[in-house]
């Protein structure tokens, strides 16, 4: 028995959260404290920033927590300003070799990196940061012709540094499925690369062989990482004859140095989208400027009450372009990062209805913004009763930028498609018809996956679905989970055939994946439901099942309206 | 308390128990993902609770009442991966290091463990699964940290005599 529970102590040792899993998990976190301050007055002033805060967590907590602009004017602002704004200013031109050279990449450098929040940003800036050391050799082979060999080494070193958490990141997004940030990195390490290349036949004739050795393996370092790059973009190819909508929004810092600018670079690539981005300023024009960051969107759905409706449908769009990922909300909203500046509609279908609501707003940079769909689902709940006038629902906005009307009354849903997959499109038709609401879900995990490890696509297996009680209808919706782990799937009921790209859940629920289209199935019959799914380059094999959709919905409510459902 | 105090409180318990939540989640649902993002849910929770204007004194034995109140609200809700699914995946999908054979024996004991009344059962996984000590589960549960061992001992006697037997 000892011996039992010593293992068990070891077995739960080994459970920790991953250094992505945390940073994840802290930008949530963080995300929502600040949307949701605390109740009294509280100016966060630069006086009561860091150097008043003794505890050590004050600092994470201020660096995350308060606005961009506020941290940034805090922390810099005291941290340089006062210690050595001098210093720093002077070292972001230092070369290598310089006095200063140290400060600049270890110190002003650092302190950018750690003004980043998202992976993405932080990712991009090394990318960067890769290329400022390329240029710098650059420099000196053209100022200096024969460079120091311990220079180079050194160079060499901070190469590696940086490529590896270039590196790490790649695989992350890899995971995650964000081809558009992989295809952004690969291209702007393409673009350093090709203005490196002269430089190493020029540093030919000019040194050493050694120090000529040592340009090469800088070059080669890079190169290694670019083809990883490259080579995680190939991987995540997605098979399906599917139209994937997610456009990138990534924006690339652009150089500052202006004769890099003009060369032909990656930011041709169609996948990059020539928003606004983020330029690269010296340091101290850095932090008297407002920080040149990302806005956030965090949208809300909830009843009267205040109660969030989870799993209702959330996709963010600018002009035409779907910008953002649309999914299905959590429990506490759907939260949007790296929304680059710009007017934005956001779409909300709440779980359970069949109206989609809309709102317009623009967000400018560094902002967070909450944008909060109220919905009147009082006399929607009372469904037993026929009469179609109770099936309405009120809808009334409070965000401050709304374009509805006031008021906007859902048409009660008196027919129903019934017995076919349903197109993904329309809304109207696949939203649940039926205001039965079920706190029933019946996952089922696919237990043999292990066993075809390596191969691309799996059969995950069929499902009979018998629905029974009261329902007359029923939307189910496949569940995955880890989401990461699916790029694509196709789901097959009886004849027809529906495939579709992934979208990724996020707000709470950013771990798992639910995937449209639903589908009905009436009562007394039973259907079968056959889903395949790619699990892409992870190699995770995903656990996935049949959910019903409006799990969510009401969850406090409702809960003698059960159902079961059988899967065999 | 001021906002600053309490925001610092906040954030040190964040910091200081993320990962113990995620494994109390992960012991009683068995799903890591599910357990991740259980954990933030309670923390936000409890954020939520600080932000009513609420102060916490024992912000350790909040977290895991939170954490029980979501995980009894969600096993009412959804049918969970069962610990035995989970043995046919596999610990392995969380834990490399395991062997099959320990992987066998914790399967054993936590079974046995889950067959005990609600009485001796949440005491005992707090107490193996999340390593408290008694006195940490007496504040959680309300119970002097008497009571607590005293259920610890009989407890384990219990899962002891079912598994040799």
């Amino acid at each position: 028995m000892e011996e039992n529970i010593k293992k068990i102590k070891q077995f739960r040792e080994t459970i920790l959260l991953t250094q992505d899993e945390r940073a994840s998990m802290d930008e949530a976190i963080f995300s929502f404290m600040k949307m949701h301050p605390l109740e009294e007055a509280h100016e966060p002033a630069a006086s009561d920033a860091p150097g008043h805060n003794t505890k050590p967590s004050g600092f994470v907590f201020w660096h995350v927590v308060f606005q961009k602009r506020f941290a940034y004017g805090a922390l810099v602002g005291v941290l340089i300003v006062s210690l050595f704004a001098g210093t720093a200013s002077a070292a972001e031109h230092a070369l290598p070799g310089d006095v200063l050279y140290p400060v600049k990449v270890n110190v002003t450098e650092e302190i950018r990196s750690r003004m980043l929040i998202s992976q993405k940003q932080k990712a991009q800036w090394e990318v960067e940061r890769v290329r400022r050391r390329l240029t710098e050799i650059q420099t000196l082979v053209a100022s200096q012709g024969a460079v120091d060999p311990a220079v180079v080494v050194q160079l060499e070193k901070y190469i590696q540094k940086h490529s590896e958490k270039v590196n790490q990141a790649l695989a992350s997004f890899e995971e995650a499925g964000d081809t558009a940030t992989i295809v952004a990195i690969a291209d702007n390490l393409d673009f350093s690369l090709e203005s490196y290349r002269s430089v190493v036949s020029s540093a030919d004739q000019k040194n050493t062989r050694d120090t000529a050795n040592n340009i090469q393996t800088v070059f080669d370092t890079v190169e290694k990482t670019q083809q990883r790059a490259r080579a995680a973009q190939y991987q995540l190819s997605v098979p399906f004859p599917v139209a994937i909508t997610t456009t990138s929004d990534v924006a690339f810092l652009e150089p500052n140095e202006p004769e890099i600018l003009s060369a032909p670079t990656a930011a041709a690539d169609t996948t990059i989208p020539s928003e606004p981005s983020p330029s690269l300023q010296s340091l101290e024009s850095f932090a008297t400027l407002e920080p040149k960051v990302y806005a956030s969107v965090w949208i809300h759905v909830v009843d009267t009450e205040g109660n969030e409706i989870s799993g209702s449908n959330i996709r963010l769009e600018n002009g035409e372009r779907l910008v953002a990922h649309k999914g299905f909300n959590g429990l506490y909203g759907m939260f949007f990062s790296d929304v680059a500046e710009g007017a934005y509609s956001v779409f909300v279908t709440p779980n359970g209805y069949t109206q989609e609501f809309m709102q317009s707003f623009s967000v400018s940079s560094g902002e967070r913004r909450e944008v909060r769909f109220e919905i009147d689902t009082k006399r929607t709940e009372s469904v037993s009763d026929n009469d179609p006038s109770n099936n309405r629902a009120e809808f009334v906005t409070s965000s401050p930028v709304g374009i509805l009307p006031e008021k906007t009354v859902i048409p009660p849903v008196s027919t129903f498609e019934s017995d076919a997959l349903l197109p993904t499109q329309s809304n109207e038709l696949w939203q649940p018809q039926s205001q039965e609401y079920i706190s029933v879900v019946v996952r089922q995990t696919h237990r043999d996956m292990s066993e075809r490890r390596g191969e691309k696509q799996y059969t995950i297996t069929s499902f009979d679905i018998v629905p029974e009680g009261d329902v007359t209808l029923e939307t189910m919706m496949v569940v995955c989970r880890p989401a990461r782990a699916v790029s694509a799937f196709q789901i097959a009921h009886d004849e027809a055939v529906v495939s579709g790209n992934v979208t990724h859940d996020a707000g709470l629920g950013a771990s798992f994946l639910r995937v449209a289209p639903s589908f009905y199935f009436e009562k007394g019959k039973s259907g079968n439901i056959h889903l395949v799914v790619d699990v892409g380059a992870t190699g995770l094999l995903p656990t996935c099942g049949v959910e019903r959709s409006k799990d969510l919905l009401f969850k406090e409510k409702n809960t003698g309206n059960e159902v079961s459902v059988i899967l065999n | 308390m001021t906002n600053q105090e309490r925001e610092n409180q906040y954030v040190e318990a964040y910091r200081a128990y993320a990962e113990e939540i995620l494994r109390y989640f992960f012991f009683r649902v068995y799903d890591r993902e599910l357990a991740r993002e259980l954990t933030q849910e309670a923390f936000m929770k409890v954020w939520k609770y600080m932000v009513d204007g609420k102060d916490i004194t024992h912000i350790k034995a909040f977290l895991y009442r939170v954490a029980y109140h979501i995980v009894v609200d969600h096993s009412r809700k959804k049918k969970e991966q069962s610990l035995d699914e989970m043995m046919e995946s596999g610990f392995d999908v969380v834990s490399k290091e395991l062997s099959k054979q320990d992987a066998l024996d914790i399967h054993a004991v936590i079974h046995e463990m889950e067959q005990l009344g609600e009485k001796y059962r949440e005491i005992l996984f707090l107490r193996y699964m999340d390593g408290l000590s008694p006195k940490e589960i007496g504040t959680i549960m309300g119970l002097s940290e008497n009571v607590v061992s005293v259920r610890i001992h009989r407890g384990i006697k219990q899962v002891q005599k079912n598994i040799t037997t």
